[in-house]
């Protein structure tokens, strides 16, 4: 009896494994996708919420990070697909990961800057560079001051760029490395001179707390974008490939929309980052997606696609030592428009 | 053959097996990409390039041991200072024992890493924050074991000496903590190593050097072999401190061999 019982047991069980089989292919392909809990986030969560995922054949799941870095490594596990992340994390992924950059989601420029205390003889001197006008200081200013961020990001990026513009080398700065958050926390318990901010804290630091603000990308004259960047195995696996491909499509008329109702684009940013747990004046959601920051099909199509990144920063990272010298063409290589191409996004 | 060499026999095999193992499931195997895990090999080279190389995270491995090695330094002795004394005290007077516990317990499970907020807002990001940070993992080690080895000491002791007059004092300072001795010893030993454990941690709250940095800037630039070179720098300079503590706990230890012998 015990034979019967276990042999109809498996029974049972081999066709529940078939029937399962037979919906998981029924199933639009998964693609399991990294965002981070800023504005380059909630495009893809709008993408999730509308339904638009599967409306064209594929499957989001997305985990929501802080920075780029654990998103690279979670890529590197098989545990996501693709993330969209900053250029301090792209360059890394390109790199040593082998990873693919395949589109570039929104300018990434805005609220990247150096933040000081009022009181810094820094903050009184302006225009004493040529090149720079725009920004505050100079180099017997800002020798030896604190500053705080974290490395390997774009803030960390910005001060590099700021300290070279003023003549000074890192040695001559103390960049301490903290995570961006503690890094506020520590800023605004008085810790540091100097901190480098996204524009999580940048606006609200001018706007209410009387910082002010040193330099940013923009004054830099240094253009930063966020991008999807996807695994090796991804991009080579066609199911995936083809997921890719219709995510980045609905990404591009996502941008449109976000970029031309402004009110939707500031609820949508201010609903994310209160569900990230954080929070942002209305005003300051306002003017940030005023500034139309997202590349909708046009302005992907206008665009020299990865020209930002592979100007901007990859020479300078090779120049901090931050990546080998032959890790160029590598880089290069791995900034693909195929799916751009597929897509119907660029020719 | 001699037990000695049979026991450092066995100790090399098993080293020899685990690299085995590593270099098959790397190199060979392919379980895992180069980028999540590199073969041994590369890890030895990447040992060796990043012993004079400052790149990518702005250090030569001397100079983030060296940070390390005195932050990490710093915590222990902090909490050996600290948390000995205090153990002691426990651990000898009942009303203090009974006054410190109920906080003691409650702090106790609490991880490295939830303090630094805390820390932050006391010490700032300097080098006292973060050897405060190993401060809290190391001191409870010392409170435990030195807490328990007063408690062990032998009644029978306490009250021979008792019974010729010693004062609460001289039973405490000639039985209780000489007997203590090798229990307290085993805390610091356990603290050493806590302390290089804590040491991501602690470099976490604000840094420019050390392991723990090192370790924390590389996996941002996703350079798994230099994370795996800060890893075994911490395990080998932790083993050359836990063989330092070993020897002085040898000298200062009585009749530590007694049983051997």
């Amino acid at each position: 009896m015990k034979r019967i019982t276990a042999a109809a047991l498996s029974l049972v069980f081999v066709f529940v494994a078939c029937c399962a089989d037979v919906r998981a292919g029924d199933e639009p392909v998964l693609l399991k996708v990294g965002i981070l809990d800023g504005w380059t986030g909630f495009p893809t969560k709008y993408v999730v919420d509308q339904g638009l995922d599967r409306a064209n054949g594929f499957r989001i799941e997305y985990m929501v990070f802080s920075s780029g870095a654990p998103a690279n490594e979670a890529m590197v596990a098989g545990e996501l697909d693709c993330a969209i992340i900053g250029g301090g994390a792209t360059i890394p992924a390109l790199a040593n990961l082998n990873a693919k950059m395949i589109y570039e989601t929104n300018n990434d420029t805005a609220g990247l800057s150096l933040i000081a205390r009022p009181e810094l003889d820094c903050t009184k001197v302006s225009g004493e560079v040529a090149e720079f006008p725009k920004i505050l200081g100079n180099a017997e200013t800002v020798r030896n001051l604190n500053i705080l961020g974290p490395n390997g990001t774009l803030q960390y990026f910005c001060a590099l760029k700021y300290t070279e513009a003023l003549g000074l080398t890192t040695e001559d700065v103390n960049f301490i490395s903290m995570d961006a958050n503690q890094a506020y926390q520590a800023f605004m318990l008085g810790e540091g001179d100097v901190f480098a901010a996204t524009n999580n804290h940048s606006f609200t630091l001018v706007q209410d707390e009387g910082m002010v603000m040193l330099a940013d990308l923009d004054s830099l004259d240094c253009a930063a974008t966020a991008q999807v960047v996807c695994s090796d195995r991804a991009f080579n696996d066609p199911a995936k490939f083809k997921a890719l491909t219709a995510y980045i499509k609905v990404l591009a008329q996502v941008a449109d929309v976000m970029n031309n109702d402004l009110d939707l684009a500031t609820k949508s940013y201010m609903d994310w980052i209160s569900l990230n747990g954080g929070s942002r004046p209305e005003s300051v959601a306002r003017s940030i997606m005023a500034t139309k920051p997202y590349y909708g099909p046009k302005e992907t199509a206008e665009r020299e696609f990865g020209k930002d990144l592979l100007d901007n920063f990859v020479e300078f990272f090779i120049m901090t030592e931050q990546i080998e010298p032959e890790q160029r063409d590598q880089i290069a290589a791995n900034v693909r428009d195929d799916v751009l191409k597929a897509a119907g996004l660029k020719k | 053959m001699n037990k000695k060499y049979f026991y450092a026999l066995v100790s090399v095999l098993s080293l020899c097996g685990f690299f085995l193992i590593w270099y098959l499931v790397t190199e060979v195997l392919h379980w895992f990409p180069p980028q999540a895990l590199p073969d041994p090999m590369h890890i030895v080279r990447s040992f060796i390039r990043k012993w004079s190389s400052r790149a990518p995270d702005g250090g030569t491995l001397p100079q983030h041991i060296w940070a390390s090695l005195h932050l990490a330094l710093y915590g222990f002795l902090l909490g050996a200072v600290i948390g000995i004394p205090l153990g002691i005290i426990m651990g000898w007077n009942r009303t203090i024992d009974l006054l410190v516990t109920p906080m003691f317990q409650i702090l106790r499970p609490i991880p490295p890493i939830a303090w630094i907020p805390i820390m932050l807002i006391f010490f700032g990001i300097g080098q006292t924050a973060k050897a405060a940070v190993i401060f809290v993992s190391t001191v409870t080690n010392c409170i435990l074991n030195s807490y328990y080895g007063i408690k062990q000491t032998r009644d029978v002791h306490l009250w021979v000496s008792r019974t010729f007059g010693a004062s609460s004092w001289q039973m405490l300072w000639t039985i209780a903590i000489p007997s203590a001795l090798p229990m307290i010893f085993a805390g610091l030993n356990l603290s050493l190593n806590v302390a290089w454990m804590s040491l991501v941690a602690a470099e976490m709250l604000a840094a420019n050097k050390g392991l723990g940095y090192m370790i924390q800037y590389n996996r941002m630039m996703a350079r798994a072999d230099y994370v795996i070179v800060g890893m075994i720098a911490i395990t080998l300079v932790g083993a050359i401190l836990t063989k330092i503590l070993s020897m002085v706990e040898n000298a200062v230890v009585k009749g530590r061999h007694l049983g051997e012998k």
